[in-house]
């Protein structure tokens, strides 16, 4: 072989050797993705009492008082204030023990919820314990209303108290 | 005479050239180098925490399990014979901005069983915790097989058969700090797959 094409061959063979590798044929391969969280204000999710529920003897009739979440003026009032247009789910006892704070007993209250996206309590729809999935308004707002029923037939005399608590959780 | 000095000086500049682009270059992997491996983000392609938890709030604490639907997927495919090696870059923050971050610990698993994907979730092997990477076979062997024989070195004309693994990135974000800014916090999750060489 002559000198000549010696040093042709090691130039072709230092050429060959130098080609990019990518270029050739993939063998590694990456790709990212991103992580990510919405973090909300803790202030985002208020829940207001707007009125409490006021009860008395003489609402009483045969022993017994109802109160109409959607018509009664002495309803409970309850307003959630969030994210626009979000949706949400509430949970809450249906019935409840209040207590006599002057004296002995308790009785069960049982709680009847209504709610609408505005402050309508006529237009306001009735709401179980079940989970059921309400949105917020555009303000991100949601009105609550509630009332019961107690039986006040055997009741001590006395002043009675009791807290109605209700979850949210937005879904 | 005069000729082979010309030939001499041009061979010296090429050898000069190629020097510095050598450097940059690893060439080990021998009989491999016509396979190609792709790996895919699949879905949404992203690990978002709002799917497991739409409302993030300062002191929770989030944690997408290895199966929660949340979790991020990935699809490896390449030649069924070979070993790959996984690696999951991740930072250890979310980050709004420099001073509002939250932690953020990843944990990654594979299925290399030849499933598919809406089954491959519940076979897969979670890497454990503090490793970023993993080395696999592409396609899981049958236990209690002799070792197959080496692979068919690529050649013209030939097509190496492929296998499909997935990969499955999840991990607790928090405890969101109690004074963290509301907003959208993120960071880049890096994922390089490769044969593995075993240099």
């Amino acid at each position: 072989m002559s000198k000549k094409i010696q040093i042709l061959l090691i130039v072709f063979m230092l050429l060959a050797a130098g080609r990019p590798v990518e270029a050739a044929s993939p063998t590694s391969a990456s790709v990212s993705i991103q992580a990510s969280a919405t973090v909300m204000d803790k202030s985002e999710i208020e829940l207001i009492t707007v009125k409490n529920m006021e009860i008395n003897a003489s609402m009483a009739e045969e022993g017994r008082i109802y109160i109409s979440a959607q018509r009664n003026p002495h309803a409970g009032m309850m307003m959630i204030k969030g994210k626009a247009g979000s949706s949400f789910r509430i949970s809450f006892l249906p019935v409840a023990e209040i207590t006599n704070t002057v004296g002995k007993g308790s009785l069960f209250f049982q709680y009847e919820v209504y709610g609408y996206e505005n402050d309508n309590q006529g237009a306001s729809e009735p709401i179980d314990a079940a989970e059921r999935i309400l949105k917020m308004n555009k303000e991100g707002l949601y009105y609550f209303w509630i009332g019961g029923r107690i039986d006040i037939r055997k009741a001590r005399p006395g002043s009675y108290s009791g807290e109605f608590t209700i979850e949210v959780e937005y879904i | 005479m005069n000729k082979s000095r010309r030939y001499l000086l041009g061979f010296l500049i090429l050898a000069l050239m190629q020097a510095v682009q050598a450097y940059a270059q690893r060439i080990s992997f021998g009989t491999y180098a016509t396979d190609d491996i792709v790996l895919t983000a699949l879905g949404t392609g992203e690990l978002n925490f709002n799917n497991k938890q739409p409302v993030i709030k300062s002191g929770d604490v989030i944690t997408i399990n290895l199966t929660d639907n949340s979790t991020a997927v990935l699809s490896v495919t390449g030649n069924r014979h070979l070993d790959v090696t996984l690696t999951v870059e991740a930072p250890t923050v979310l980050e709004l901005d420099a001073s509002n971050t939250i932690p953020l610990v990843l944990r990654f698993a594979y299925s290399n069983q030849g499933l598919a994907e809406s089954s491959a979730k519940a076979a897969a092997v979670e890497v454990p915790l503090g490793f970023n990477s993993a080395t696999f076979p592409l396609q899981r062997r049958a236990p209690g097989t002799p070792p197959p024989p080496p692979p068919t070195p690529g050649h013209g004309g030939y097509t190496a058969p492929t296998a499909t693994a997935y990969v499955f990135i999840y991990g607790t974000l928090g405890t969101v700090p109690g004074n963290a800014a509301a907003g959208l916090y993120s960071g880049q999750i890096n994922i390089r797959v490769e044969y593995s060489t075993y240099d």
